[in-house]
């Protein structure tokens, strides 16, 4: 297995926070403790399709507007996607 | 059964007793003087009340769905500053049926006993004065802390336009108190508060002026943490929320300015002044209504 670029997690939070703010940090640690039952710091690229689905899925719980959950999954899939050695996004 | 529901069920239970306990106050001599009888004057009373009382479930409502979402809030970074709006709008909310319960006993007893008046008077005066001195103290406390931790600051601007609303609403509310008093003799308690010049200005006027400042300030602040919250979903949320918040204030403000300005001697006003009230009322149970919807939505962000 891949093991995790550095700072996936932050990358994903950073990400994360564009749409959730100050929640953002929370709602990883959730979604990766609830969904993928591993430390949220822990998350590897091959986890990153899974916690995409369950992500937007939480998302559109949260707005009607889906024009911003397809934007912000996309965001993270670009983030799946991404060469390794690459600089981060 | 869940907190919110609970706590609305025993609030929404007493203000039932309190629409009760009005069919069952003794009628006012007066009120016959305008040929109304016992049981016309307890229907006209509860048809002014009743909705008047759905007001305050609303507000109720609202305040307690804040409050759970500031529960669980506990341990976070924001959770200090959200329990203590929270706490703050409970106050605000529990200020529309108290007051009113003591009002209308206290008010009972001055019609059957005259010399009670001068007693009720000075009692309401004081009740009305703690609701917004407590609640806006909580909730301007709240706002600070939640806006330190989001490292945001109100503006220069902001501050002044605080000082130029404080300074028209102080001016105007003086102007309309003091046109009550003897202002030749300021020990006089010969007016319509019952109190001396001085005690009315030293314990009442000061007061209120400062925890209307209070309450200008953290409407302020919250309006600036709601446009300035980080995360799209978020800010709408917060943005919701802030409204709300920024509503109440402004709506309790106003009543109490009412409430204060045109001294109310516990009769059953039927003029102008009852519009008023359910005006003001209404805007501050919209308000609860938006802080509602906006706890709901921050309450799902944290939780889904």
């Amino acid at each position: 297995m891949a093991a995790a670029p550095a700072g996936l997690y932050e990358q994903v939070l950073r990400v994360t926070h564009v749409y959730l703010g100050p929640a953002a940090d929370r709602f990883i640690a959730r979604q990766v403790r609830n969904h993928l039952h591993k430390s949220p710091e822990d998350i590897t690229k091959a986890d990153l399709e899974k916690l995409i689905d369950w992500i937007r899925v939480a998302v559109a719980l949260l707005t009607e507007d889906s024009e911003i959950v397809e934007e912000y999954t996309q965001q993270l899939e670009r983030l799946a996607h991404h060469d390794e050695g690459s600089k981060p996004i | 059964m869940h907190l919110t529901s609970r706590a609305f069920s025993r609030y929404a239970g007493l203000v039932v007793l309190f629409l009760i306990m009005n069919l069952f106050l003794p009628v006012p001599p007066r009120a016959h003087a305008f040929g109304v009888d016992g049981t016309q004057y307890h229907v006209l009373l509860f048809t002014v009340l009743l909705p008047l009382a759905l007001v305050w479930c609303i507000s109720y409502y609202g305040a307690i769905t804040l409050y759970d979402f500031a529960r669980r809030m506990e341990g976070t970074p924001e959770g200090h500053g959200y329990r203590q709006i929270a706490r703050g709008c409970l106050w605000l909310a529990w200020g529309f049926l108290v007051p009113a319960t003591i009002r209308q006993i206290l008010f009972s007893i001055a019609s059957g006993h005259p010399a009670f008046q001068r007693t009720a008077v000075i009692v309401m005066d004081y009740v009305n004065l703690s609701v917004p001195l407590v609640a806006f103290s909580i909730i301007g406390t709240g706002s600070r802390a939640l806006l330190e931790q989001a490292k945001t600051r109100t503006t220069v601007y902001d501050t002044k336009r605080v000082v130029v609303l404080f300074a028209i609403i102080g001016v105007l509310f003086c102007y309309y108190t003091f046109r009550q008093l003897n202002l030749h003799d300021a020990a006089s308690s010969s007016n319509v508060y019952f109190l001396p010049g001085w005690a009315l200005v030293l314990t009442i006027v000061i007061p209120y002026l400062y925890a209307w400042f209070i309450g200008l300030l953290a409407a302020f602040e919250i309006n600036r943490l709601g446009a300035h919250a980080r995360g799209v979903l978020y800010r709408r949320a917060m943005q919701l929320l802030a409204g709300g918040l920024t509503l109440v204030i402004a709506t309790s403000i106003a009543y109490q300015c009412i409430l204060t300005m045109i001294p109310n001697d516990g009769k059953l006003a039927l003029d102008y002044l009852l519009l008023l009230v359910y005006l003001t009322e209404i805007a501050e149970g919209a308000g609860f209504i938006l802080i509602a919807r906006g706890a709901n939505r921050l309450k799902r962000i944290e939780e889904v």
